[in-house]
């Protein structure tokens, strides 16, 4: 069994002929088959991915290198529309030929360039409910402890990362639905500036707020997948010029702040950065718990709109975590929807003017690692929210690995950087995880045959 | 607010739309409704909003 990794070591294995896409692609599937209690997958694409990882390499054997994802198992979160398998939203209520037929362009520019697609992967229902075992959809865990979530809503993109399913994963992100289970699951996840990534193809929650994002190991891996989606392909020297790191202490660390390893693991995150000779200033991000309250007003409101007629007509084929959530918007009217999208104009404002200051801004993911399986995460549990901020306001933000906790769970930390500098908060992380291996880390579950990188992390 | 208070609201405005939701679910509802509308008020009250910002939806424009 291969012990690859990374998009980026698999794309130069399979360059310098010592791995095939099929060697890629049957350990995905070992491991796939080794950790069935994840719940990662809705639909296992295993016929279809040998086929296509032997043509993979009959490409690369005749000299047709196409791009680095050639040969590259990923997997597909289940609200994208593929031609050769069900879209069901993890949901009873969706329509049953949801986007039958076709790709999403998303997946179709994955297909292009040569990405094997393994399968579509557990999603929160219409990613924004919990899962509900009585609809019949896998059940999502984490492979670092399997009695705690993986988060959600790209739960089984993120687990499939984490637990070497695939080597890298599309997701979509409302509200922070791919950075929560990066953070959760301990991989690295971008949710792009909005707006750079096709939606064609995705089953919507939130009209202006919901992004296609992208989740792997390591920030590489990440530029290497949005360089894919977008079409646009990766800037070819990421090198970070004079770096100014704001740091977001206030409202996030103090006493009724973050878990204090949560909390330590972000400080020392910001220090390896000084380390590196980065310029660390504090700042304070005004107004973002209100941010967060506008960002669920909004999400509300467009979800309602877009379900208003089938919650009417399937009220009990929706879990019931879902339709709670989706009624919501029922309750708000016209003037709480429109302050929410006044305050969206403000905050960016205020947003756009910090960045005139700063390269990159630094906050914590999450203020504590994943909670457990049975905690209260209903609809509106109280429950701050670190990443719908940076979704109101349509800025590019990466959360990466940055300790461990001491049950022994991921820690993350956050980057957001000005509009359309995807690349630069990338870069930031990859100069992070050049100097520590928090990423690289195997989880225990599924149980692997391959090396795991050392236990400790380098020095930083 | 009572909690019937609330349970009354959640049910006339669910009628608004006519969805038809069991009894034993209402109570669930009122929770999520409650919370929502906590946020929903915070947002309203927030100051200073500058009402003269038209609104956009593109979040893009800040480009």
């Amino acid at each position: 069994m291969t012990d690859i990794v990374t998009i980026t070591e698999a794309a130069r294995a399979l360059s310098e002929g010592s791995v095939t896409s099929r060697d890629l692609t049957a350990a995905c599937f070992d491991r796939i088959a080794a950790g069935t209690s994840l719940g990662a997958f809705v639909t296992i694409n295993r016929d279809a991915a040998m086929a296509a990882a032997r043509a993979a390499d009959v490409d690369r054997a005749a000299g047709r290198n196409r791009t680095p994802l050639q040969g590259i198992p990923v997997a597909i979160k289940d609200v994208f529309a593929t031609c050769d398998a069900p879209t069901t939203a993890n949901s009873r209520a969706i329509e049953p030929d949801w986007g039958a037929g076709v790709d999403a362009e998303a997946v179709a520019r994955l297909r292009t360039a040569g990405a094997i697609l393994v399968g579509k992967t557990t999603t929160n229902e219409y990613a924004c409910g919990l899962p509900d075992e009585t609809k019949g959809f896998p059940v999502p865990r984490n492979p670092w402890h399997l009695s705690h979530t993986p988060d959600g809503s790209s739960s089984g993109s993120g687990i499939a990362v984490a637990a070497g399913f695939a080597l890298g994963a599309i997701g979509t992100d409302t509200g922070g639905s791919v950075r929560g289970p990066a953070a959760a699951n301990g991989i690295t996840g971008l949710k792009p500036t909005f707006g750079i990534v096709s939606r064609q193809g995705v089953v919507p929650l939130s009209d202006s707020l919901d992004t296609v994002g992208v989740m792997a190991r390591s920030a590489g891996d990440c530029a290497l997948l949005l360089s894919v989606l977008t079409g646009a392909g990766a800037p070819s020297d990421r090198q970070l010029g004079a770096l100014r790191i704001g740091v977001a202490r206030s409202g996030y660390f103090g006493p009724d702040g973050l878990d204090p390893d949560a909390m330590a693991a972000v400080e020392m995150f910001v220090t390896a950065l000084a380390d590196s000779g980065a310029d660390v200033s504090a700042v304070q991000v005004g107004g973002a718990a209100l941010a967060a309250d506008a960002n669920e007003v909004i999400v509300a409101a467009e979800a309602f709109a877009r379900h208003r007629d089938r919650l009417r007509e399937h009220w009990d084929d929706y879990g019931v975590h879902t339709r709670r959530f989706l009624v919501g918007g029922a309750f708000l009217g016209a003037a709480e929807y429109l302050a929410a999208q006044r305050f969206r104009t403000a905050f960016r404002s205020e947003m756009v003017t910090l960045f005139n200051d700063i390269s990159v801004l630094v906050t914590p993911s999450s203020a504590a690692p994943a909670s457990r399986l049975d905690a209260d995460r209903g609809p509106h549990a109280d429950e701050r929210n670190f990443d719908a901020p940076w979704n109101l306001v349509g800025l590019p933000a990466v959360a990466l690995p940055c300790g461990v906790h001491p049950s022994g769970l991921p820690l993350s930390v956050q980057i957001v950087g000005r509009p359309h500098a995807d690349y630069d908060v990338l870069a930031v992380a990859e100069a992070f995880q050049a100097r520590t291996d928090w990423h690289l880390r195997l989880p225990p579950v599924p149980p692997l045959e391959y090396a795991a990188p050392a236990a400790t992390s380098r020095d930083l | 607010m009572s909690d019937d208070t609330v349970v009354t609201a959640v049910r006339d405005r669910l009628n608004v739309y006519e969805l038809s939701v069991p009894d034993g679910e209402l109570i669930a509802l009122a929770d999520a409704y409650s919370a929502l509308r906590r946020a929903a008020e915070r947002v309203l009250a927030a100051e200073p909003i500058d009402f003269d910002i038209a609104v956009t939806f593109d979040p893009s424009a800040n480009r």
